[in-house]
């Protein structure tokens, strides 16, 4: 199919087979008609004019069977058709007829009814038949003897029959009154080949007899006639044939420089814009090519300036979209603040709302509390006046007291004064005493000086001085009564000047009391006049704090609706950044295209010098993929040699420098499948400085970048079947680059990657 | 502290009524034996019986004179109605403590013969009849027996004993000498 929808050649022969097959076959249907036809009508002729023989014949044999007296006309007219039950023919399964006429007409006809048959080959059967259709006499071929099989009898033996079916009776009752002389008849036969059956009237003395019956096997003209359809169909598919052919060659061949003129189309569409047609012929093609050149130079021309607009436009774009993603994401973060300040803010009135309802409760708890401090003051009032009157009482009662306490004081001085005046009464006693005490001695004494006279008088002596004794021990009891008495009084005294002393300052304190009593009432006073001042202006908090409260509530919907609105434009910026994304993408796609097709073809190119160095000897295959680090004494950052990374600043430098041309590019280098990268580009093998932090830009050479993103270039293997990796990554120099790979087989192993660095900005 | 006092008087003198009474009864009636008046003395707890026939007269203490030279048991002299008495004290004599003199001191004047001195005594008991066969002698030896000052001892019933004073062995003491006739002294 696509052969045929790609080349003109091949429309045109097919447009052409399907025209001339169309004549072709018309013409061939029309001649074979034609052919049919004639053939027809000749073989209708010939039929007609053997049926007629044939009748006449017939008539001629039967009207002599009478003349000859052979058979009577009755015998001949007969129509008596008797079974045949005996001889030869019985027996057979269709049933057989003898009549008074049919055993003559056996020897009579027969002969002559065969040399129809062999006077043509297409003549099957050619018959007698009467009006009803009796067949008395049959060609030899069909008189067969009876084998007793059905099937084969039907076919040899059909002779003595009555053909009634309609066929063989319109043949036997036509009596030619039509004019045609002839009555031809299509039919196929019982034993299947179509037939064509021509019959003539037969009539004897004047009277219709029957007919004569010629069958032509129309299978024999049918099969001329496809014989003839045939030859005429190969010729022609012949013909055909060699047409189209010719045609295709023909055809193609003039349209080659057409597709020449394709093909360097397509390549002027790929970009070699230098292509030119050479003009061979100055037919309508030569015509075509030249206005293809002009055309060329013309677009090459529009082309260069467009591509140079669109790459400074492209630039803008970039420009653009970058300010556009910076500022997108300027406003996203302002977004994100202003919904983060709205959802603070909506927080913030929340506790500002809960902070006024607690006011509110709190200015009811302090109304509250200041009318129970007015209550507790009234209390407090009453009990501080019940004070005063209870300090009032207590101080006539201290005066009393101290009144008292006084003649108290009184009472025991002179109680002293006694005391002492009776220890001078006793000290009389004690004195008259001791004196009795010496005077009863000295009596006791003078009685015993007068001996037996004077014995009872010592008794009484005795009984004196005793009494003295008694007396002398009971004022010294008396003395220390007194003494005690004396004692008592005198600290009683003390004592009551002490009291009195205390009551003084008891009087003192009440009066303090009874002061302090006035303060606090004055305090109790001023209290209610604040309380009841608080609980007014409690109420009157609790009026502003609510209202305080429908404030903050404005406040809170407000807020709500900035978030909302806030994030409204976070989304707006969030589909804004999608936008820039993928312009920049856009943007970038050309980009990608062709450093995909720089890197891939780098990555060829060192393939190739990679095994030129394996394929010359210099290098065995392990050699090359030598991964056995040996470290460069004194570089920091660590620099490394192997055993082929002399070998590439040979090979491969120059290469790698040529990509730099790019003013993107900034760098272009090979590096092995562990990262090791034996050859930098010149711009980053300057000399060694000693300052490692000029070296870390400078002197890039011969280091193994194993971070992340060179591990997974120098990895890359191209198994997902791309063919090559970008990352996007910021460099230790502080740029941010785009990094595109390719993998490097060597020998059909993974050696390692070209990476190519492009500058973001 | 008001009732006890009037029933403790009444009560005393009650007692000492009856034992007025019955020592009446009893000096009438116990006649038997050999029997002798003692006025009782004392220093502390000490107790000395002095014969009564000894006995002239006790006396309140009064200004006793300090006379130089003289031993420790002689404090000095008193007048007494005009005549000059030296004062004898017992306790340095008997190895006793010596305390100051106070006003409840008496002085007792004993009389042997022309001999008589006045005993500072602190304490006068009263007069008190012994029995002869009461009295015990001194054991041989004893302290009281060397200052051969008593001529025998009373068991009292208290597991005390009296000393019984010999008024003549005192006042014939070398160291007591004193002159009847000393009355040269006495101006």
């Amino acid at each position: 199919m696509k052969l045929i929808t790609r080349r003109i050649s091949a429309k045109i022969v097919i447009a052409m087979v399907v025209v001339l097959s169309v004549i072709m076959a018309a013409s061939a249907v029309l001649i074979v008609q034609r052919g049919g036809e004639l053939l027809r009508d000749e073989l209708l002729v010939k039929g007609t004019s053997m049926a007629r023989v044939g009748a006449k014949a017939m008539e001629e044999v039967l009207e002599r069977a009478i003349a000859s007296g052979t058979l009577t006309e009755e015998q001949v007219f007969d129509t008596k058709y008797q079974e045949i039950k005996e001889g030869p023919l019985a027996g057979a399964a269709i049933p057989k007829y003898h009549t008074a006429y049919d055993s003559y007409l056996d020897q009579a006809i027969m002969a002559l009814q065969d040399e129809f048959l062999k006077s043509d080959d297409m003549v099957v059967f050619a018959v007698l038949v009467d009006r009803n259709g009796y067949l008395p006499v049959h060609n030899t071929k069909y008189s067969k003897p009876l084998t007793g099989d059905a099937e084969k009898d039907k076919v040899g033996n059909r002779t003595k029959r009555l053909f009634n079916d309609p066929v063989g009776l319109a043949a036997g009752k036509y009596d030619g009154k039509d004019g045609n002389g002839f009555l031809r008849q299509v039919y196929k036969r019982d034993t299947g080949e179509t037939m064509w059956d021509i019959s003539a009237p037969v009539y004897v003395k004047g009277k219709h007899w029957g007919g004569y019956r010629i069958g032509f096997s129309i299978a024999k003209t049918e099969a001329t006639i496809d014989e003839m359809r045939n030859g005429l169909a190969f010729t022609m598919l012949a013909v055909l044939f060699v047409a189209a052919v010719t045609c295709f060659f023909v055809v193609g061949r003039m349209t080659r420089p057409l597709k020449e003129l394709t093909e360097i189309a397509d390549r002027i569409a790929e970009g070699s814009l230098e292509e030119r047609i050479e003009v061979k012929s100055e037919d309508e093609v030569g015509q075509l090519a030249r206005a293809f050149n002009q055309m060329t130079q013309v677009i090459v021309r529009n082309l260069q300036g467009e591509i140079e607009k669109s790459n400074r436009m492209v630039a803008s774009v970039k420009e653009a979209i970058q300010q556009l993603s910076t500022s997108a994401n300027e406003l996203m973060a302002i977004s994100t603040q202003q919904a983060s300040g709205a959802a603070e803010q909506a927080a913030a009135v929340q506790q500002a709302t809960t902070t006024s309802e607690e006011i509110a409760a709190t200015a009811k708890q302090v109304s509250d509390n200041a009318g129970r401090v007015e209550t507790l003051a009234g209390q407090a009032s009453g009990a501080s006046h019940s004070g005063q009157q209870a300090v009032a009482a207590a101080m006539s009662g201290m005066e009393q007291l101290k009144g008292q306490v006084m003649s108290i004081a009184e009472a025991m001085l002179q109680l002293g004064e006694n005391s002492q005046k009776i220890g001078g009464i006793i000290d009389i006693i004690d004195e008259i005493s001791d004196q009795t005490n010496l005077l009863s001695l000295n009596a006791a004494i003078e009685a015993a000086g007068a001996g037996e006279a004077g014995k009872r008088f010592s008794i009484v002596a005795n009984e004196v001085r005793r009494l003295a004794d008694r007396t002398a021990e009971a004022t010294n009891q008396v003395k220390a009564l007194i003494t005690q008495i004396q004692q008592s009084t005198n600290s009683t005294i003390m004592l009551t000047e002490e009291g009195t002393k205390g009551v003084d300052a008891a009087n003192a304190l009440v009066a303090n009391i009874s002061q302090t009593l006035e303060k606090i009432t004055r305090a109790i006073a001023e209290t209610s006049e604040a309380a009841s001042e608080i609980k007014l202006m409690t109420q009157q908090q609790t009026t502003a704090s609510e209202q305080m409260a429908e404030t903050i509530a404005e406040v809170r919907d407000v807020a709500s609706q900035v978030a909302v609105s806030s994030q409204e434009t976070t989304q707006s910026i969030t589909e804004l950044t999608g936008l820039a994304a993928r312009l920049q993408d856009l943007v970038e796609e050309n980009l990608l295209a062709e450093a995909k097709s720089t890197v891939q073809a780098a990555a060829a190119e060192m393939a190739r010098i990679l095994a030129e160095a394996v394929d010359s000897g210099k290098f065995s295959v392990a050699d090359i993929f030598d991964d056995n680090y040996q470290p460069i004494a004194e570089t920091k950052p660590q620099k490394y040699h192997t055993k082929f990374d002399r070998y590439l600043d040979e090979k491969i430098q120059a290469y790698e420098d040529s990509l730099l041309a790019n003013p993107h590019v900034s760098f272009a280098v090979l590096v092995d499948r562990n990262g090791y990268l034996p050859t930098h580009n010149t711009k980053y093998s300057q000399p060694l400085t000693g300052d490692y932090e000029k070296d870390k830009i400078g002197n890039r050479t011969k280091r193994i970048f194993n971070d992340k993103v060179g591990l997974t270039a120098a990895r890359y293997d191209s198994r997902d079947g791309k063919g090559y990796l970008q990352q996007i990554y910021e460099r230790d120099t502080g740029e941010k680059m785009w990094d595109i790979s390719a993998p490097v087989m060597v020998k059909g192993r993974h050696w390692g990657a070209f990476r190519i660095g492009y500058q973001m900005d | 502290m008001t009732e006890q006092p009037t029933y403790e008087i009444a009560q005393i003198l009650e007692q000492m009524r009856a034992d007025y009474w019955h020592n009446l009864e009893a000096a009438d009636q116990v006649e038997a034996g050999e029997q002798s008046d003692y006025l009782v003395i004392g220093f502390g707890l000490q107790r000395f019986g002095v014969p009564a026939g000894a006995c002239r007269e006790v006396l309140k203490l009064p200004r006793i004179v300090r006379v130089p030279r003289l031993p420790a048991h002689l404090p000095g002299i008193i007048n007494l109605r005009g005549e000059i008495v030296a004062v004898t004290d017992l306790r340095p004599l008997l190895d006793l403590p010596v305390t100051e003199a106070t006003a409840g001191f008496r002085l007792v004047v004993i009389a042997s013969g022309a001999l008589r001195t006045a005993l500072l005594v602190e304490r006068v008991e009263g007069m008190r009849t012994i029995a002869a066969t009461a009295v015990a002698t001194l054991a041989e030896g004893s302290a009281h027996a060397a200052a051969n000052l008593f001529h025998g001892k009373l068991d009292d019933d208290e597991g005390r004993f009296l000393l019984l004073l010999d008024p003549q062995r005192l006042l014939e003491r070398p160291d007591m000498v004193i002159d009847q006739k000393g009355s040269t002294i006495n101006d």
